[in-house]
């Protein structure tokens, strides 16, 4: 009795600390908080952008100086500052001041045409950050090799896709290191639910998942306990 | 009787503590993710080792799937997961089947009872649960 409550404790502290490891394997890098009244922020967040870079994207050249508005952003989300909005809205503008050379160009959305929109919204539908690399990377040959598109336009819709790929990847990543476990396993059951039950013309998986439930539920279940646990993007 | 009553205590500890995940009681929604398995199990070793299954194998499984099945419904709801939906909608129709099933096999007719019980409990909860 005694042995097995003392196995049952072991295994507590271990999944404990597994789990607090995942955490502070993320967060160990960003000792240097940064005060209410100070913006001195030091870049030491990594990121690994450059996965995203299509050569045929000139716009892509942008996303990746973006690294270091980003960096200092996620830090932002660490201090005190993030529970003020007032203080945490001037951090921000200091933020965009100190960044200006980093960021995207201007881009007019204001002219865009419905083929345009319709092209921006397929993009954001079912895009994930484990499938964000191959449905942009399509998104843009399928731009540049559209007929039906100007120079112009072409060359707006593809700054238009490499803001949003590479926005999408910083903000994932930094929402993911301040996320709890809960929010991790939430976050992997939806992704892997959305692609079973996705509107693709497809019933199969859909079939397949209910007609093995609940072994398929307590399966994804378990995995996604997994993936939340040992911080598996 | 005693097997329903097990049964009651197994799926209202469950219910309960969706109630408690949603008025958002600290932890509990990650208890329910480790409870979810455990009640489905408990359920199926009611199932099987009660005195029906002797007499009617057949009944106890498809009671066992459509009671399984609306715990799954108000899992998903709980969580907002995708595919709710679809997942209430076979709860509702396997015990609507159930129900055509007992009706046609002349088995007790207590189990139509409690499956009418299980939908109008379980519709409740998972329209609750919406909002």
């Amino acid at each position: 009795m005694k042995k097995n409550f003392f196995n049952a404790v072991i295994m507590l502290i271990v999944l404990g600390s597994s789990i607090l490891s995942c955490t502070k394997d993320e967060t160990q890098e960003q000792t240097q908080v940064a005060s209410s009244s100070v913006i001195s922020l030091k870049s030491k967040m990594i990121f690994e952008p450059e996965f995203l870079v299509n050569k045929d994207n000139p716009y892509d050249a942008y996303g990746l100086k973006m690294y270091a508005f980003y960096a200092d952003i996620s830090m932002l989300f660490q201090d005190s500052i993030y529970s003020d909005y007032l203080l945490f809205e001037k951090a921000y503008k200091k933020l965009l001041i100190k960044h200006s050379n980093n960021l995207y160009p201007s881009i007019d959305t204001a002219s865009y045409t419905k083929y345009e929109s319709k092209i921006i919204s397929n993009l954001t539908t079912n895009l994930f950050i484990k499938n964000v690399k191959t449905i942009t990377q399509k998104c843009e040959s399928d731009i540049i090799a559209d007929r039906n598109l100007t120079n112009s336009q072409k060359q707006r819709l593809l700054a238009i896709v490499s803001l949003y790929k590479f926005s999408y990847y910083y903000q994932s990543e930094i929402m993911l290191m301040y996320a709890t476990w809960e929010e991790r396993q939430h976050d992997c059951m939806v992704r892997e639910l959305n692609e079973i039950f996705a509107d693709d013309g497809n019933s199969l998986p859909e079939i397949f998942f209910i007609a093995g439930a609940p072994g398929t539920v307590i399966e994804l279940q378990l995995i996604c306990a997994y993936e939340a646990t040992f911080c598996i993007n | 009787m005693q097997e329903l009553k097990k049964e009651g205590i197994i799926v209202s500890s469950f219910v309960l503590l969706c109630v408690l995940d949603k008025i958002n009681v600290p932890f509990i929604g990650i208890a329910i993710i480790f409870v979810l398995p455990i009640v489905i199990g408990l359920l199926i070793y009611v199932g099987i080792t009660s005195t029906d299954f002797k007499t009617g194998k057949l009944q106890v499984i498809f009671s066992l799937y459509y009671k399984m099945f609306f715990l799954l419904a108000l899992f998903f709801a709980l969580k907002d997961y995708p595919g709710k939906d679809v997942i209430s909608m076979v709860a509702i129709s396997s015990a609507l089947l159930y129900i055509l099933f007992i009706a046609l096999s002349k088995a007790k007719k207590g189990f139509i009872l409690l499956a009418i019980l299980y939908i109008n409990l379980f519709s409740g909860f998972l329209l609750l649960m919406r909002y």
